[in-house]
């Protein structure tokens, strides 16, 4: 008797380690789900940013661009300084639709997925990372903790889904729901990058970082993203997201 | 003030008003300079270049554009021969300089309708997918005053309509005046070194090219193509036609006078003959790489040439049949996860060679890798060529680029490199064996 007992409280416990866990991982997805819709919440958006690149000694580079965003999934970025990148443009439409303008050549090159996980014109964020924030298409989640103010969630790639990390470790803010800071595991288990989100301010009603940062702490590198302006829900045409307008100059 | 002198303050200041402010003009460039010597010339200098490229550009409207590209140039090396040349207020026998006007074009966006692009001017029209060496890219004229630069084109005057429907764009263009190419510089010029039949005893003394422009007619010096591009299941396609001339003068008349001695002059007429060109591009990824095709047939007008001896014989002999060939380029690239990348190509057909007898096969190779965050990049590339595979060891050449970059900071580029040849004369790398040279080259951009 002592030992069927036993036997079903163990059953019990598994049980419900299971269905806890379970119903973290669901949890954890809709959180997920709910920062992907704060990221993506502007209908458009228009914003250019100021960005420096650091070394480990501390030597700067620095890159203007400007992004164009319109829903989930639809991305151009263009640069606008310095004069030896400016005019190179980058169209995300999807996962498997990536492109890259380069003015020299006059020719739009599509990018292949060995590409995407490569560091974005001499960035710390890849291409992927530049293109749109689809998370909850690439990635499931798990809750690790919770307490007033933050969740963590595990992300971990879903079967089949072709991304650079092994698993992001994701700091949501409660009250707005944008990460706040995202640990991204490299394939052998390393800590890579960290991307931090600071002076998270209400732009137009949209929670929204004005400077984020990517570090990378393996090489000691980092890119420094600032906000310089912002316009949302302007209205953005269907035509600039499109390869015809990735060839005009701004 | 009278009435009418009102009025016309009035007139004016409305002419003035109405009239658009100028949009601000963008101006901006790049200085480079580039040194070149010749390992097996005892270090002779080959290349001397500074260039200044000022680019111009603004947005007159929403739905117009403005670009212009122009060189100035101090290219070339000194060349006075008297104490009065070194003393010429503009020096250009001790300093050769020059202006061009690379491009220079309007862009009219959405124009008579919605999907539809104009751009009139210089332009430069890049079409095909693979990397350097496009078979399908054939409007504007070769450029090859250097000619390890591959693939590098002349911008010409021209009418390019692009009408966008959808995935799919429909581009016409129109090419109103024949421009030939830049030939090569005469010790990167390669002959096939056949000499026209001499009679016996006799010696070339003189040898004349008189090249034969085609006449300035919409008939005769125009040209045109059409291309459809597209997406089909996540790879770029596009297919394309062409009427033009060939850029590249060839003989059609050879006319050999006698002194009357031992010696002869020989006269070439040089023409450019038209062709049509049928061609087909796709670029996608299979399995994580990234790949490319390029084909194009080419059907060149027949050219026979004539040959008028001395004594007034004439024979002819076909130069070029009127045959189809193809050329034809597949290759991929790879980044391989330590930052490593490859690109290589299989060839058939390397510009310049035209005629289904003179394609021959090349294969290249490049591997590039970053360092110090991106400020040092490596970079090998190697080119083989093959003519004759059946005695692959008496033909084949070969052409290895090492070279450097490194980004001290934003903006400037410094490059090291060289091009070592090596092969057989009869190919066309193996005829610039000799030709070795080691380069420096500084960028900066503005």
């Amino acid at each position: 008797m002592k030992r069927v007992l036993t036997w079903l409280l163990a059953f019990l416990l598994v049980g419900f380690a299971g269905i806890r866990s379970e119903a973290q991982t669901q949890n954890g997805n809709a959180i997920l789900k709910k920062v992907e819709d704060v990221l993506t919440a502007p209908k458009d958006r228009v914003t250019i940013m100021k960005m420096d690149i650091i070394d480990e000694n501390g030597n700067a580079k620095h890159r203007q661009i400007k992004i164009y965003q319109k829903g989930k999934h639809k991305r151009l970025i263009r640069f606008l300084a310095p004069a030896d990148v400016k005019g190179v443009s980058f169209l995300s439409l999807s996962d498997e639709d990536m492109w890259l303008y380069m003015p020299a050549f006059h020719k739009i090159r599509r990018i292949a997925s060995h590409v995407k996980n490569e560091n974005f014109m001499g960035t710390d964020f890849t291409y992927d990372d530049m293109a749109q924030s689809n998370y909850t298409k690439k990635y499931s989640a798990k809750i690790l903790k919770s307490d007033d103010v933050t969740i963590v969630l595990e992300l971990t790639p879903k079967p089949g889904k072709n991304v650079g990390y092994k698993k992001l470790v994701m700091t949501v803010d409660k009250k707005t729901y944008l990460p706040t800071r995202i640990e991204f595991t490299n394939k052998n288990a390393k800590l890579q990058k960290i991307l931090t989100n600071r002076s998270i301010e209400k732009i137009d009603g949209y929670w929204t970082p004005k400077e984020m940062t990517m570090e990378d702490v393996l090489k000691r590198h980092k890119t420094v993203m600032i906000l310089s302006e912002i316009k949302n829900n302007i209205g953005l045409k269907p035509l600039i997201f499109t390869k015809r307008f990735l060839k005009r100059s701004e | 003030m009278n009435i009418v002198g009102k009025i016309a303050i009035i007139l004016l200041l409305s002419l003035n008003f109405s009239i658009p402010a100028f949009a601000q003009i963008k101006i901006g460039g790049a200085f480079q300079t580039d040194n070149r010597v010749r390992l097996q010339q005892d270090y002779r200098f080959t290349w001397n270049e500074n260039r200044l490229t000022l680019k111009g550009e603004t947005n007159l409207s929403q739905k117009a554009h403005f670009f212009t590209k122009l060189w100035i140039r101090n290219f070339g090396f000194p060349t006075a021969q008297s104490p009065k040349q070194l003393g010429y207020r503009d020096r250009r026998e001790v300093e050769p300089w020059s202006w061009e006007l690379r491009e220079g074009y309007l862009d009219l966006y959405g124009f008579l309708t919605q999907n539809l692009d104009v751009r009139i001017g210089k332009q430069r029209i890049a079409w095909g997918t693979a990397d350097k060496i496009n078979p399908t890219d054939n409007l504007n004229p070769k450029d090859l005053e250097d000619p390890l630069d591959f693939g590098k084109k002349l911008p010409t005057n021209a009418l390019k309509l692009s009408y966008y429907l959808g995935d799919y764009t429909l581009t016409g263009v129109f090419i109103p005046v024949f421009i030939p190419a830049v030939l090569p510089p005469p010790d990167w010029s390669f002959s096939s070194g056949e000499t026209p039949p001499l009679p016996p005893g006799t010696t070339v003394k003189k040898i004349t090219n008189l090249v034969k422009l085609p006449d300035r007619k919409l008939k005769t010096t125009s040209s045109a193509g059409f291309r459809l591009s597209g997406n089909l299941f996540n790879y770029d396609v596009s297919v394309s036609y062409v009427s033009n001339r060939w850029d590249m003068p060839l003989c059609n008349a050879v006319s050999i006078k006698t002194d009357g001695q031992t010696s002869v002059d020989v006269s070439n007429q040089l023409i450019f003959p038209r062709q049509q060109i049928v061609g087909a591009d796709l670029a996608g990824q299979l399995l994580g790489v990234g790949i490319w095709g390029e084909a194009a047939a080419f059907l060149p007008e027949k050219v026979i040439t004539t040959l008028i001896q001395p004594q007034g014989q004439i024979s002819h002999q076909v130069s070029i049949d009127h045959k189809a060939y193809v050329k034809y380029v597949l290759g991929g690239d790879y980044t391989f996860k330590n930052g490593i990348y490859i690109n290589g190509q299989l060839i058939h057909g390397f510009y310049g060679e035209e005629g289904k007898d003179n394609l021959n096969d090349y294969a290249t190779l490049a591997v590039e890798k970053k360092f110090l965050n991106d400020d040092l990049k490596l970079r090998i590339a190697t080119a083989v060529e093959v003519h004759d595979w059946n005695n692959l060891r008496e033909n084949y050449a070969t052409v290895l680029f090492p070279e450097i970059s490194y980004y001290p900071t934003d903006a400037v580029e410094l490059l090291l490199g060289t091009y070592s040849i090596e092969g057989k004369k009869n190919t066309v790398f193996g005829n610039f064996r000799n030709n070795d040279e080691f380069y420096v080259k500084a960028k900066v951009s503005f």
